[in-house]
């Protein structure tokens, strides 16, 4: 089943401790930098955007790597990085619209969100339940349910 | 260097414009004092000189974090900022600011942060990846604690840098002066914001691109997941801070305890009506919670007025329900936008609003009662509720002008100018204003901000922190209207708030979470790798502080008169609410000696006992103070509590 990374952005806070948790996890280190996932923080307006890789369906980041080495899991639909092939040019940093391709500053490693193979920390450090890992279906189900209780307010309301 | 520290100190000498790394002190004495304020203690008692007082150049001011800092532990992004107290003079100042900057300061390459000597010029202090420069401030001096922040990131050019700064309330030296960071976040008390002013230090900012090592990974993200859950289970401080709480759940509950101060504490109803009031209103308005780094709670917030004259203004509070009763509801103000207007007027002056609101609302109080008149007053008029008056005497204030010059210099000293009644209205502890709510329903809270080696504020002591839990052996004592064990539970408290806060993490992450030791223990053997560390260990760290904070004290002249030096108002039993009628105010002188002798401390003086110091580890200490007379005996502090009315 294909699972996506849900984000609810009202919800966020801003506090980064999905990006710090991932760090430590992934990276073995706590550096809110090496996050898989980041959060854009807008602090006048008070609102706080994640980004993190959306597994793009037309991925910019596979298209322009020169080597070939952002793979997808015919499984998970999750693009991975080869580390293998990658020669660390950043096109694909360049490429993704996000932002959410990931430089460490100190080694050039290129990292992404990979789900840490279908249990990915970050959801777990969410308070507000920001960010949730859910299979795709369901989180259609619940947009077009939230969506539609808007449609049949709006219709009692006027009715 | 084992995982959890950096390692390293930034020393920075603003008389010279030397700036030094140093490292850390060895694992032995890290594990006496852990970091936060249990290390900003040890340096200050290791480096402050005997008679500094708390402006002069050889003040320090000590920003430090600890050892889970910047790590997923929840909450850890606490900063402890100390320095010798400009509040009093003979006790350190410690307070704590959240938002990024601990966090980032460790990204950034450092621990912590010493700051000595003072600029002859305005400066402000850039570090970022393990260096840093002292830089020219001429043109932020004068600007207020938003416009600092945003000024010095462009000209940094790091939008995302953690600045710590003062307002121009610092830069003219007041009276509870704070740090401002991070728009909502303020270390407030202790002075720091006047330190900082007279070492013409208009702001530190820091970032970086380091991260925090952490010597088992794994086992570390296991526990911060436990803790993270048990933050929200059952009846803790997160739960009910949660999201801006304060704001809706928090006021409702101050209003439940009759806490919240009105019109300089003569009406408690009115206090708990405005709670309601305030409560209500927040509904209305658009609130988004702020989180500060690795923070689930988030309990700042950004709140936008919807309705009223301030309709469409953003104010930017802090968790905490203090700022407001000091700026607004002790002047006995009642439309709630305009509370949070002045509320954050005060932010951006970088003023901790307890201690010039409590010398405004003396004065607001002395003028109702037709004690002082307009020619006292500058021409204006002090009706309860007059929000006018507020800024026009503030900026009288920051310019000490007419009446302004005597305010400024906070409550005790206002009613000492005007003497008699003044003397009894007054509403301050060791001269300032303390974490201003109504604290006479909770009578352990009101007592041990009496003796707080920190001064008068919670920053020493861990009042009102609930069930303890078996694990700090302390039993339940009965109603919070006894003075029965009210010596003891300070002690109890205070041991766990000091240790708690000198780990790097915010006390609403630990404050009422069952099995805290026991998790707080084992984040830090999985963060710094020492194996052996226990609950006993790190009881005695949070006694080892409280002893160095109380023998620095002494040092400094501290007497028993400091600790029942407190204003008349907090001695009257309030006239309304859940505590009316009654008063710890009978109790206090035989509390502050069961609370010495508890404290294993001369019963008389306060002075910490030889063998009290021994046992924890301070010989030197103990040979420090074994010389200093205290010149002034508890049984000779002329102090008589107002006989209490007899319950009908």
């Amino acid at each position: 089943m294909v699972y996506t990374l849900d984000i609810d952005y009202m919800k966020c806070t801003g506090c980064q401790s999905c990006s710090v948790a991932c760090s430590l996890k992934r990276e073995k280190i706590s550096n809110p930098l090496l996050g898989r996932i980041q959060v854009a923080r807008w602090e006048i307006e008070g609102l706080h955007v994640p980004i993190v890789c959306r597994q793009c369906e037309d991925a910019p980041c596979a298209q322009v790597c020169p080597v070939n080495a952002l793979v997808r899991d015919s499984d998970s639909q999750v693009i991975e990085i080869d580390s293998n092939r990658c020669i660390g040019c950043r096109m694909c940093v360049i490429a993704c619209p996000f932002g959410a391709m990931i430089v460490n500053p100190h080694s050039l490693k290129v990292m992404k969100c990979d789900h840490c193979q279908g249990d990915p920390l970050c959801i777990h450090v969410c308070q507000n339940q920001a960010i949730k890992y859910v299979p795709l279906t369901k989180s259609l189900y619940a947009k077009r349910m939230a969506g539609s209780r808007k449609i049949l307010d709006s219709i009692a309301g006027t009715a | 260097m084992s995982g959890g520290y950096i390692g390293k100190l930034l020393r920075a000498d603003l008389t010279t414009g030397t700036i030094t790394t140093e490292y850390l002190p060895p694992e032995n004495v890290l594990r006496q004092y852990i970091g936060g304020v249990g290390l900003a203690a040890k340096i200050l008692y290791d480096e402050v000189p005997l008679g500094t007082k708390p402006l002069d150049p050889a003040n320090r001011l000590i920003f430090l974090s600890g050892p889970l800092g910047g790590t997923p532990a929840p909450t850890s992004n606490d900063c402890a900022v100390c320095c010798l107290s400009h509040e009093t003079g003979y006790t350190m100042g410690v307070a704590h600011f959240h938002g990024f900057f601990g966090s980032t300061l460790k990204f950034a390459g450092f621990d912590g942060v010493i700051i000595q000597g003072a600029a002859s010029k305005p400066v402000y202090l850039w570090i970022q990846d393990g260096k840093a420069e002292i830089r020219d401030a001429s043109g932020l001096w004068g600007k207020d604690t938003h416009e600092t922040l945003g000024m010095i990131r462009e000209e940094i050019g790091q939008p995302e840098a953690a600045v710590a700064c003062i307002g121009p309330a610092g830069e003219a030296l007041m009276n509870g002066a704070s740090v401002c960071t991070d728009y909502h976040h303020m270390a407030a008390k202790g002075g720091a914001g006047a330190v900082m002013g007279s070492k013409k230090l208009k702001a530190v900012a820091a970032w970086g691109t380091g991260g925090v090592s952490v010597a088992d990974p794994d086992r570390f993200i296991e526990i911060m997941l436990e803790w993270r859950r048990k933050m929200f289970t059952g009846d803790t401080n997160a739960q009910m801070l949660l999201n801006g709480g304060i704001a809706t759940r928090g006021y409702e509950t101050m209003g439940n305890t009759s806490i919240t101060s009105f019109k300089n504490l003569l009406d408690p109803d009115g206090g708990t009506a405005m709670a309601y009031a305030i409560s209500e209103f927040n509904k209305k308005c658009v609130l988004r919670p702020q989180g500060s780094f690795s923070c689930p709670v988030a309990c700042a917030y950004r709140l936008e007025i919807a309705e009223g004259s301030h309709k469409g203004f953003v104010a930017t509070p802090g968790g905490g329900g203090e700022s407001i009763e000091g700026s607004a509801l002790v002047m006995g103000i009642t439309d709630p936008g305009t509370c949070y207007y002045l509320t954050e007027q005060f932010d951006r002056m970088g003023w901790d609003s307890a201690t010039p609101g409590l010398a405004i609302s003396l004065l607001f109080e002395l003028y109702e009662r037709g004690l002082i008149s307009q020619k006292d007053t500058d021409g204006l008029e002090l009706k309860w509720g007059n929000a006018e008056v507020i800024p026009v005497l503030v900026d009288k204030m920051l310019k000490r002008e007419g009446i302004g010059k005597v305010l400024a210099e906070g409550p005790k000293a206002t009613a000492e100018h005007f003497g008699g009644e003044a003397l009894k209205a007054a509403v301050h502890i060791k001269g300032s204003g303390p974490n201003i709510h109504d604290w006479r329903p909770i009578f352990e809270t009101l007592f041990s901000y009496m003796v707080s080696p920190a001064g008068p504020c919670h920053q020493g002591i861990g009042t009102y922190d609930p069930d303890l839990g078996p694990e700090y052996s302390f039993p339940q004592l009965g109603s919070m209207f006894t003075p029965e064990g009210r010596a003891l539970g300070t002690r109890v408290r205070m041991i766990k708030k000091l240790y708690d806060d000198s780990l790097g993490v915010c006390w609403f992450s630990t404050m009422g979470v069952d099995g805290i030791a026991d998790i707080t223990c084992r984040a830090l053997v999985a963060a710094t790798g020492w194996k052996d560390f226990s609950i006993e260990e790190a009881h005695q760290v949070g006694e080892r502080i409280i002893n160095l904070m109380q023998a620095f004290s002494v040092r400094f002249g501290h007497t028993p008169a400091h600790d029942l030096d407190i204003g008349g108002r907090w001695l009257d039993p309030p006239e309304s609410g859940v505590a009316k009628g009654l008063s710890i105010a009978p109790h206090l002188k035989r509390l502050v000696r069961d609370y010495y002798e508890v404290m294993g401390w001369e019963p008389d003086t306060g002075k910490p006992l030889r063998e009290t110091l021994i046992r924890i580890g301070l010989e030197k200490v103990a040979d420090d103070i074994a010389k200093v007379e205290v010149p002034v005996k508890l049984q000779d502090v002329p102090f008589q509590a107002p006989a209490i009315p007899e319950q009908t």
